[in-house]
């Protein structure tokens, strides 16, 4: 027989209108980069956009839980989305893949390339988004926290609840497992 | 140089790419340069939302924070709002200006003229305002959609007796106070709102509550939770944060359990993480029975008691997902004739010590030998984004088991032991939580019975009748066991908010006797 022990809140929030310039500031500062993550772990432009309402729904609801000694406000605002992702993938079918065979998607931000060059980009992209795609979801999680959220291996390790040093290993096997798909890809064509 | 070498190496060259470094002259060590390509790529790809998703993001911060939100200035066609107000002035005085001198000058020649005007409605004044920008799409912006409160509805007031001129005027007050604190049945013994919940114009709010000397209704109350800890990495003790809860009250086992526990383990991931002796003992596997779970809310963190058994094989699995301990809390509550030695007051929030035994249930000398004790444990679920309402005003009926409070539409459960009529001028007070699904939990319930009794009160005040005279003594809670002079129903109020001393001697059920 075991017990279960509850902590109570120190604090609860206190839900209101209360003005703070600073966390608006900081919620639009993360803003592009939360979207971003987002859209690297779900495929279709309407979740993510659902997705990130919620987020910031919960962060602001949340906010007066946030503590700086525990973390930065990235990883808070980053574990977050993480949580509401998981959620959102005990409710959801994963979809089977990018849709990237008739084209990009529509919110990608890509650097301008020459005409030429964009076909090629294109295809690269899409490869490169299937390729994350049949990654397991540990590795398609630290390379979206990496890459689109841009965090440092600490932040990450916090958000996933593993060492700093397994992060770097853990994303080292991603990204060559992804840079196999893409030879395979490659020699596949 | 070993792996994890490797991959710090690599991870730092990755940051400084993220942070917008060149990486030439990197030492061309195994396959760095083309994965360090391959993360060029990755970093390039980035994903941005649509405008009426920023739009959308705008507008919630602007009702969070105001419209001093901190970010960038609002602007209307490139330029700021203070010189897009400032031209928007300057072209209305001017076009203002300009049809009134055009008004004037056409004045001055009608009447300086014999013949009358052939066109005189083209009154420029104005147009150029009502045309700009912006108007139309104030016009559209969403607006609330649920109105709180409803105009005309007949609320009583203790004005609507006057009294007879001359002549003085008592009002005595009876307060009865419950704390049914128990929110209870499954969804499916849920008393619904005939018209589903908010679909009328404003959202109705459902008492879920138990009293203390009301049976509930037959049939088996069963909700299953299950909560699961999503992680990546074997640990010893996993602190477990709450983060969905559905329904669930009555916790009388706690189990951890996982669906994944016949899978082999997977090779990959030997050399990564703790070392093998996070591994621990199987036991997590099975039941925790009496878990000791006082109210909680998904604000706070539970930790559970004991090692997590998280053998490897949880946290990689072969299809990718990562480690879940699932915790099921399973409730279950068998309502039935036999339950008359429940005592159902058990562990309420009033009673400070959380223990009846100065409280029995009928039949009941003490609590403590209760074989069903596990039952009276209460867990208040507070979902996300639940709100601390307290609602006080006249009650009036609205219909089968509904009542209008405040303007708000209450319903009460069938079972629920609220008067079956509340006599006019009823006042209550309800303080609960106001679930996001607009379901209600009633913390307590405070019953104000107004009486107001007018006459000739020249030879004294009159009291009301002491004993069995007024049928409004709703907050002995000996409704049950009236007329025979015993508190067989037991003393249902004791501990209550508003009987101070926590004793009910000087506050006996109808037909008792004062002890």
């Amino acid at each position: 027989m075991q017990a279960v022990e509850i902590k109570p809140n120190k604090q609860r929030h206190s839900p209101g209108t209360t003005s703070n310039p600073n966390l608006a500031g900081l919620f639009q500062e993360h803003y592009p980069r939360i979207y971003s993550y987002l859209r690297y772990r779900v495929n279709a432009v309407e979740d993510a956009e659902d997705l990130i309402g919620v987020v910031f729904e919960r962060a602001y609801t949340h906010r007066d839980r946030f503590d700086p000694d525990k973390g930065s406000f990235s990883t808070w605002l980053f574990r977050i989305a993480h949580n509401t992702l998981a959620n959102f993938y005990r409710s959801h079918e994963r979809r089977s893949a990018w849709e990237s065979e008739s084209g990009l998607p529509p919110d990608l931000v890509t650097p301008e390339p020459s005409p030429e060059s964009q076909v090629v980009q294109k295809e690269t992209l899409a490869q490169l988004l299937q390729g994350i795609e049949h990654l397991n979801e540990r590795d398609q999680e630290i390379i979206s926290l990496k890459f689109a959220g841009r965090l440092g291996n600490k932040e990450i390790g916090e958000i996933m609840d593993l060492k700093e040093k397994t992060v770097s290993v853990v994303l080292l096997r991603a990204v060559r497992r992804l840079r196999q798909y893409m030879i395979d890809k490659e020699a596949a064509q | 140089m070993n792996e994890q070498e490797f991959a710090d190496l690599f991870s730092d060259q990755i940051d400084r790419m993220l942070a917008g470094e060149s990486l030439e002259g990197l030492p061309e060590i195994d396959d760095l340069p083309e994965l360090l390509d391959v993360g060029q790529r990755i970093s390039q790809t980035q994903f941005q939302a649509s405008t009426a998703a920023q739009t959308a993001f705008q507008s919630s911060l602007a009702s969070w924070f105001g419209p001093m939100n901190g970010g960038s200035p609002m602007t209307f066609l490139g330029l700021s709002k203070i010189w897009f107000i400032s031209i928007i002035i300057v072209v209305m005085v001017i076009v203002t200006g300009t049809g009134f001198i055009a008004l004037i000058a056409t004045s001055v020649v009608i009447i300086g003229s014999d013949n009358p005007p052939v066109v005189g409605t083209d009154e420029p004044t104005g147009t150029a305002v009502a045309a700009e920008p912006g108007d139309d799409d104030d016009e559209h912006q969403p607006t609330s959609v649920y109105t709180s409160t409803v105009t005309g509805t007949p609320v009583m007031t203790l004005t609507t007796t006057p009294p007879v001129t001359g002549t003085p005027t008592m009002t005595s007050t009876a307060v009865s106070t419950t704390t049914p604190t128990t929110p209870i049945p499954s969804p499916s013994a849920t008393p619904t709102h005939p018209d589903g919940p908010g679909t009328g114009n404003f959202p109705p709010i459902i008492i879920v509550n138990r009293f203390p000397n009301i049976n509930l209704c037959k049939g088996a109350y069963v909700t299953h939770s299950t909560l699961v800890n999503y992680s990546s990495a074997p640990v010893a003790n996993a602190a477990l944060v709450w983060e969905v809860i559905e329904g669930a009250e009555f916790v009388n086992k706690v189990d951890i359990l996982s669906d994944k526990l016949d899978l082999p383990p997977t090779p990959e991931v030997e050399d990564i993480g703790p070392t093998p002796e996070s591994t621990i003992d199987q036991t997590s596997n099975h039941p925790i029975y009496f878990a000791n779970m006082n109210p909680i809310s998904i604000d706070q963190e539970i930790n559970l008691d004991i090692n997590v058994d998280v053998g490897d094989s949880w946290w990689d699995q072969p299809d990718g997902t990562v480690i879940k301990v699932r915790v099921s809390v399973e409730n279950r509550i068998e309502i039935s004739d036999d339950d008359e030695y429940w005592d159902h007051n058990r562990g309420h929030g009033n009673d400070p010590d959380g223990y009846d035994e100065d409280n029995p249930g009928r039949g009941h000398e003490s609590d403590h030998d209760d074989d069903f004790s596990t039952r009276s444990q209460i867990i208040t679920i507070v979902k996300q984004g639940a709100k601390w309402v307290s609602l006080e005003g006249f009650i009036h009926e609205y219909g089968e088991q509904t009542y209008l409070v405040d303007g708000n539409i209450i319903i009460i459960n069938e079972c629920t032991g609220l008067p079956i009529k509340f006599i006019p001028g009823s006042k209550v007070k309800i303080i609960g939580w106001l679930q996001p699904d607009g379901a209600f939990i009633a913390i307590k319930i405070i019953v104000i019975n107004v009486t107001i009794i007018t006459g000739d009160f020249d030879s004294g005040v009159p009291y009301p009748a002491p004993d069995g005279g007024g049928g409004d003594d709703d907050d002995d809670g000996g409704g049950g066991g009236g007329g025979g002079g015993k508190n067989k129903g037991g003393d249902h109020d004791r501990g209550h908010g508003n009987d101070p001393d926590h004793h009910d001697e000087d506050n006996p059920g109808k037909g008792g006797k004062k002890k």
